[in-house]
């Protein structure tokens, strides 16, 4: 068993899976850890090599593209401590090339297929419960604080639905936002992040849009449960028909 | 009335049919125009009302003010319910103003039988009080902006005798 270590980011991360496969006896053996500043380090550090990941990359996509698909939706979650999973899944991926996403009795298929389908499956719902503001100067902007880092796919998105607008969608936690101005999409952090003044009307649609919010409800049938199984609580901070809660 | 009275009477008269679904449309986005919808053919939930239902359209009524006497219905012409129409240009902000802050995924329009089924289409065919502004998208793909071609009266099996 072989220890390796590698500098936490999804290049150093694919440099490293690709060095492992190529070159241990056992990958399904090896452990794979991000390095941490301490004394004593355990392991051989795997240089990060951009274009070896990109090689590795499109082998991957050319040989099992179901599988690239997933490995690019699982790198959005940004889970730490899967490494030795996903050095699994892919070594398996390049040997069965397309079905290797229904070898689901493998814990390592199941770890990595699972943690791309709920990153999928908050990317879909983002896309439905993601609010625009319209701002003073007439762009709009979008506030969210997604456990995944889906603000990628999310824009791409977007800039198909709402073409002719400008607009911003800002990443909280992470400080990172995307802007969508005269027909380009950019992306990049924000140091400090200041509310920016509303538009005249804004409030205005925005209680249009309560009043249909609780007109269109039957008050018989109030079901929160099912309402929260399908909306979970974590998403209403930036609601606009249910803030703050 | 305000926008907002109105929205309030036709978005609840329109509550018992506001249906989820707004799957299996395919349509591309135009290259320019306000409401260049890319609508996502696997339907998109925009959110989850109080009882638990998807909200993906902007489901209302044109008008409540119906003149057929449907024994079965709340809005039918002897009850006593408040009566309220939208004017067009309403509809189409209301549906442009949601749309764009990403609240529905497109409008599903009804209404009560102003006067007869053809003038109902007019009201909604009535160019000259929408702004210049694009079709909302699915005005436009359930083609309700297209009257029929000649003032038909349509006699449905249970609804009663339109007055004269």
């Amino acid at each position: 068993m072989n220890s390796y270590l590698y500098d936490g980011t999804a290049e150093g991360l694919l440099s490293a899976i690709s060095f492992i496969l190529d070159t241990d006896a056992h990958p399904e053996e090896a452990v794979l850890a991000v390095r941490e500043d301490t004394l004593f380090e355990e392991g051989a550090m795997v240089p990060t090599d951009a274009e070896r990941a990109s090689e590795f990359f499109l082998r991957l996509r050319h040989d099992a593209p179901e599988a690239a698909r997933t490995l690019f939706t699982f790198l959005l979650a940004e889970k730490k401590g899967m490494e030795g999973s996903l050095v699994c899944y892919l070594m398996l991926s390049l040997q069965s090339g397309a079905d290797v996403n229904a070898f689901l009795t493998d814990p390592s298929v199941k770890d990595i297929v699972a943690t791309a389908k709920k990153t999928s499956r908050e990317l879909h719902r983002m896309k439905g419960l993601l609010r625009f503001e319209k701002l003073r100067d007439g762009a709009y902007l979008a506030r969210m604080e997604p456990e995944s880092n889906i603000l990628q796919p999310l824009a791409y998105y977007f800039s198909r639905r709402l073409k002719a607008e400008d607009w911003f969608i800002y990443d909280a936690g992470r400080r990172t936002a995307a802007r969508w101005h005269q027909r380009e999409l950019r992306f990049g952090a924000i140091e400090e992040f200041t509310n920016p003044p509303h538009s005249e009307d804004e409030m205005k649609v925005q209680a249009l849009w309560k009043v249909f919010f609780s007109s269109i409800a039957i008050a018989d049938r109030k079901d929160s449960r099912l309402q929260k199984s399908n909306m979970p609580m974590k998403y209403w901070k930036y609601l606009v028909e249910k803030p703050g809660e | 009335m305000d926008t907002l009275s109105k929205l309030r009477i036709l978005s609840g008269a329109a509550r018992y049919d506001a249906m989820c679904a707004s799957s299996g449309s395919r349509r591309n986005g135009a290259s320019s125009g306000t409401a260049n919808a890319n609508a996502s053919s696997g339907g998109i939930c925009h959110g989850w009302s109080d009882d638990g239902r998807c909200i993906s359209l902007l489901k209302i009524l044109l008008s409540n003010d119906c003149s057929y006497d449907c024994a079965y219905c709340v809005k039918c012409r002897s009850s006593q319910v408040e009566r309220v129409s939208f004017i067009p240009v309403e509809v189409v902000s209301l549906t442009l103003d949601f749309y764009r802050r990403n609240y529905i995924e497109g409008l599903f329009l009804s209404s009560a039988v102003l006067g007869s089924p053809y003038s109902a289409f007019i009201s909604v065919n009535d160019d000259s009080r929408l702004p210049a502004q694009p079709t909302p998208p699915l005005l436009r793909e359930h083609r309700l902006l297209s009257p029929p071609s000649e003032p038909r009266q349509l006699v449905l099996p249970g609804l009663s005798p339109m007055p004269a």
